[in-house]
């Protein structure tokens, strides 16, 4: 038995039933890490000495509840981890070792969980690609000529392949659902406000969400529970509870809206036809699928380009040298050009007519979600018009990142949760098919998703490397 | 709708001072066209009328959030901790440049 590449529930269930100790399944790990790595690039900190070492110390105590007790897990780097180098995969914080752990880090590390190392992403998660990477771009590990996707394309990576049992990431507008969708397995993007983001290096405040990226909808409810939650350290943070059955419903008699303007007609043919497919296979297990409108999503890239750089440039100013990194020259192009579009603006003069104006719109993104989801339950759309692009796809394409992520930016402004769950291939590439539903549907998504998952075969391929 | 107003050099170097934001040449030169590009999109928002629509800053509805006055001390950091990063302390504290005025 290859222990990497169990998923997070067959981990969980082998520990408990002791056929393997927590120490096998990280030692498995790392040595697939050591196999892959040098085609794959998907860590930037491996923590092989330290991970061996307290899985060798794991002790069970008698009334402890650590649920991921033994469980080799990867973080997206953005995250604070104590102890460990944090990088965001910037030169510019590339020796700074964090003080303290994120919020996100202190629970899965209470959960029992042992951190194997941190994943590669673009350059403070500025790209969809993760070729903006001042550590080198990740490889797509169904075809290394190709990207995973990003800004959380190690962590994807890492999990397609099983170099980690699962892992976390976060998404300011696609960064955990597209490279999820390129790699082939899930990835839930939370409620904003559900999952706290106190030490994740911030992108943009207003959309922000630390979600996981596993190898099953089954191993995203596990994670995500460990993770949600008010958080006193967040004053966003949702200060409500997180329910095991707060809309607990079956697909039968579900409501699933497909929205004509999210199959777009310059998506990669195949992509929209093997969604379709998904939508047949959601109508046989009972959901009702009905053709909805929405908002254009192209407007939606105009507004989350503008409230991103505008954050991007307000909360990159802290990194002034003084405190903590190195100095702002070391910010690479991708970074530059996004706090100089951010800070343009906001200039006095043009914030009304920018900034402002992408927050008005904003609004009518949201009352335009509330109005569907008056008629249907959930959404269900490809998550990116393509399968995964190849390496090189990103340079020079200013707004690379947007377009690929079109169908998820409208969601994201709104703050909804979506979730990414493979559905097919596309000349061997994977394709993840989105459901989206409105505010605090956690349960309902993933219900759905995990009812669509045990009827098709999709999530057990894997790539071969 | 384009706008046809291409960004000038010198609004570049403005917006990066304003940035507090070293530009490498290369960056000097490109950097009017490639946030152009940009600024021509965003502009599309021009298309939709939105003067009677309130802006939405927050997602979830959340106003003041107020925490009571208790600290965690098991996740306060040490000024040994805070200092940690910094590229040069003196006697427990940061050090900057001077700014006279």
């Amino acid at each position: 038995m290859e222990l990497n590449k169990l998923t997070l529930t067959e981990a969980m269930d082998g520990l408990s039933e002791y056929k393997f100790t927590g120490r096998d399944l990280v030692s498995a790990c790392l040595s697939r890490i050591k196999e892959v790595e040098p085609k794959i690039n998907a860590f930037i900190t491996v923590t092989a000495e330290a991970a061996n070492k307290e899985a060798s110390e794991i002790q069970e105590k008698p009334g402890d509840i650590k649920p991921f007790l033994g469980v080799p897990a990867a973080i997206k780097d953005n995250f604070n981890t104590k102890g460990l180098k944090t990088t965001a995969a910037s030169n510019i914080i590339r020796d700074y070792v964090a003080p303290y752990d994120a919020t996100v880090v202190h629970k899965i590390k209470e959960s029992g969980a042992v951190i194997i190392g941190k994943t590669n992403m673009d350059a403070f998660a500025h790209g969809s690609s993760t070729e903006t990477s001042d550590f080198g771009p990740t490889k797509n590990p169904w075809n290394t000529d190709y990207l995973p996707g990003g800004s959380s394309g190690g962590s994807a990576a890492a999990v397609a392949a099983d170099e980690t049992i699962f892992a976390i990431g976060s998404e300011t507008a696609g960064s955990i659902r597209q490279p999820a969708a390129w790699c082939g397995v899930v990835g839930l993007k939370p409620t904003y406000g559900r999952v706290s983001r106190y030490g994740l290096i911030a992108m943009a405040s207003s959309t922000d969400s630390p979600g996981p990226i596993t190898k099953t909808v089954a191993d995203a409810r596990t994670v995500y529970r460990v993770i949600a939650g008010f958080d006193l350290f967040d004053a966003t943070s949702a200060d409500r509870p997180v329910s095991d059955s707060g809309n607990l419903k079956k697909i039968a008699g579900l409501k699933i809206g497909l929205p004509k303007e999210y199959f777009r007609t310059e998506a990669q043919p195949g992509v929209n036809e093997t969604v379709m497919a998904a939508a047949k296979k959601l109508e046989s297990l009972g959901a009702r699928v009905l053709e909805v409108s929405l908002f254009d999503p192209k407007y939606a890239i105009s507004v989350y380009t503008i409230l991103q750089r505008s954050e991007v440039s307000s909360n990159l100013a802290r990194f002034d040298g003084i405190r903590f990194g190195g100095t702002r020259d070391q910010f690479n192009e991708e970074n530059k050009r996004r706090i100089m579009l951010g800070t343009y603006t906001l200039q006095s003069g043009y914030y009304e007519a920018y900034y402002q104006k992408a927050q008005k719109i904003r609004t009518i993104i949201i009352e335009d979600f509330n109005r569907v989801f008056e008629k249907v339950d959930l959404l269900l759309s490809p998550v990116s018009p393509t399968t995964a692009q190849k390496v090189g796809a990103s340079a020079n394409q200013a707004m690379f990142g947007e377009i690929s992520d079109i169908l998820i930016e409208p969601s994201s402004i709104a703050g909804l949760p979506g979730i990414s769950v493979p559905c097919g291939f596309v000349k061997g590439l994977p394709v993840g098919m989105q459901l989206v539903g409105p505010m605090w549907s956690e349960n309902l998504i993933l219900d759905t998703a995990q009812e669509y998952e045990q009827a098709t075969e999709w999530h057990k391929q894997k790539p071969n490397l | 709708m384009k706008n046809n107003k291409k960004l000038t050099s010198e609004e570049v170097k403005h917006v990066a001072g304003l940035a507090n934001l070293p530009l490498s040449e290369k960056e000097t030169k490109d950097f009017p066209e490639k946030l152009s590009e940009t600024i021509d999109y965003i502009d599309q928002l021009k298309e939709i009328p939105a003067e009677n629509t309130p802006p939405t800053y927050q997602v979830t509805g959340k106003t003041n959030a107020w925490r009571s006055d208790k600290s965690d001390s098991c996740r306060l950091l040490s000024p040994q901790e805070a200092l940690a990063n910094a590229k040069k302390t003196h006697n427990g504290f940061f050090v900057t440049k001077v700014k006279w005025s």
